[in-house]
């Protein structure tokens, strides 16, 4: 709990803004949350209102600062929480299906272990521990729960046999399925919080990344308003690793083998010419500037094919 | 309402040199696939589903004068680029090079996300073809 008196004395420091960043900085360097760390600087506001001295000025900092705990601010100004596992109550917290999606994609990320131990597994506790994880992501993004789970072997008894960092794979791949599965209305399920740490576990890391799904999902769900039907397909999070998988991760046995990728981009009538260069440039840069951030090597962009609808005329 | 789409352009991304990278090249991808699962559902109103024919003649020469203007201005950027690269090269040699070039890559993911959803908003649909999703 940050003290009101060292909002105060913040806000009246030569540099008000640097001072409460610091402050910030501090806070989440402990693990607290950008949501609580929100809630002392709000009541803090309304003391910083009460008093004598009070004016827009001297609020001005502390409006910028929540502004940049709540995300409304330039992208790299946000405030991001601290790699923490979420808590059981910020789970439950999370629409149905986002809950499923977040276990699933837990469950995904230490996949490539239980692909890399394949030789160590029979056929039945493979495939009972992928199907568990692709059935889990499946009924996140349709919105409908497991009914017919008939898997060749049971995942959690299977990954009761298992040791070690696979075991918690086997555990994070056992435990999103039952999310999927089961569900009790009075109940929000709190083992999406058992099946991150056993990927945690089965990682001996990845914290970042998990904190990055979770806090994705739950400003996804604020901003559009989901509810406990809202199907959470797994492209909403994105790639597995963004800044590139950690060092010595087994490579992902599903991953396709691509030299290069195609683009689509359709506009209507409205849209001018200028427009649509400016908008494909403006991409081109944003994948180019990301490419090179992981590989050193710049893109080039070729085969461009022009389409008009069919309906309009050829020669018009 | 929604408004029928009346242009669609195909192009292809590749690594400009080297061997190319795979998972670097499918997170493209899936970033590209993440800004359209996570777009405001009200971002666009073109119909993007229809059915289109490849340009012809005169419309042909029109649209490849913007294919021309395209490449034209991403080659413009070319110094910017060779400074990324630069720059990318020399963090590779700094102890705490990693580090910076990790959140470097975090923020580039977020802008692709972003230029995807802002070319929506203003009109513009990209998508990842589904015969080249896998």
């Amino acid at each position: 709990m940050i003290a009101i008196d060292t909002v105060q004395n913040a806000l009246r420091s030569p540099q008000p803004w640097s001072a409460l960043d610091q402050l910030v900085q501090a806070e989440l360097s402990v693990g607290r949350l950008t949501n609580q760390i929100h809630d002392d600087l709000t009541t803090a506001l309304d003391d910083v209102r009460s008093a004598p001295d009070s004016s827009e000025d001297l609020e001005e900092p502390l409006l910028d600062t929540l502004d940049r705990l709540t995300g409304f601010c330039r992208e790299d100004q946000v405030y991001r929480n601290p790699p923490v596992l979420p808590t059981e109550d910020e789970i439950a917290k999370l629409p149905r299906w986002a809950r499923v999606a977040f276990a699933a994609r837990c469950a995904r990320r230490v996949l490539p272990l239980i692909y890399a131990a394949k030789s160590s597994l029979n056929s039945a506790q493979l495939d009972a521990l992928l199907k568990a994880q692709e059935l889990s992501e499946y009924a996140a993004s349709v919105g409908k729960p497991i009914h017919d789970y008939r898997l060749v072997a049971d995942p959690t008894m299977t990954a009761f046999q298992l040791e070690g960092p696979l075991k918690h794979a086997a555990n994070a791949c056992a435990g999103s399925a039952h999310l999927a599965r089961h569900y009790d209305a009075d109940n929000k399920n709190p083992s999406g919080v058992a099946v991150a740490r056993e990927a945690v576990h089965a990682m001996d890391g990845g914290l970042e990344n998990i904190r990055r799904d979770f806090d994705l999902l739950v400003r996804l769900a604020s901003a559009y308003g989901w509810t406990d039907d809202t199907p959470v397909p797994p492209e909403v999070f994105g790639p597995l690793w963004p800044e590139g998988k950690p060092a010595g991760w087994p490579d992902d046995p599903e991953l396709p083998k691509r030299t290069d990728f195609a683009l689509e981009a359709v506009s209507s009538e409205r849209v001018s010419d200028t427009m649509i260069e400016d908008e494909v440039v403006n991409l081109f840069l944003a994948m180019n500037r990301f490419h090179i951030a992981r590989t050193g090597q710049s893109l080039t962009v070729e085969d461009f094919q022009p389409y008009l609808a069919a309906l309009v005329p050829a020669g018009v | 309402m929604a408004e029928p789409a009346t242009l669609k352009l195909e192009f292809r991304l590749a690594p400009s040199s080297g061997e190319p990278n795979s998972e670097v090249l499918d997170d493209l991808v899936k970033l590209v696939r993440q800004a359209v699962a996570t777009a405001p559902p009200d971002s666009s109103r073109i119909e993007a589903d229809g059915e289109f024919r490849p340009a012809e003649g005169e419309e042909e020469r029109s649209l490849r004068g913007l294919e021309s203007r395209i490449k034209h201005r991403i080659e413009q950027g070319a110094g910017a680029s060779q400074k990324l690269i630069e720059q990318h090269e020399s963090l590779t040699h700094q102890p705490d090079g990693a580090a910076t070039l990790t959140a470097e890559a975090t923020r580039a993911a977020e802008a692709v996300v972003a230029a995807v959803q802002r070319a929506r908003i203003r009109g513009v649909i990209v998508t990842v073809p589904s015969a080249n999703g896998n």
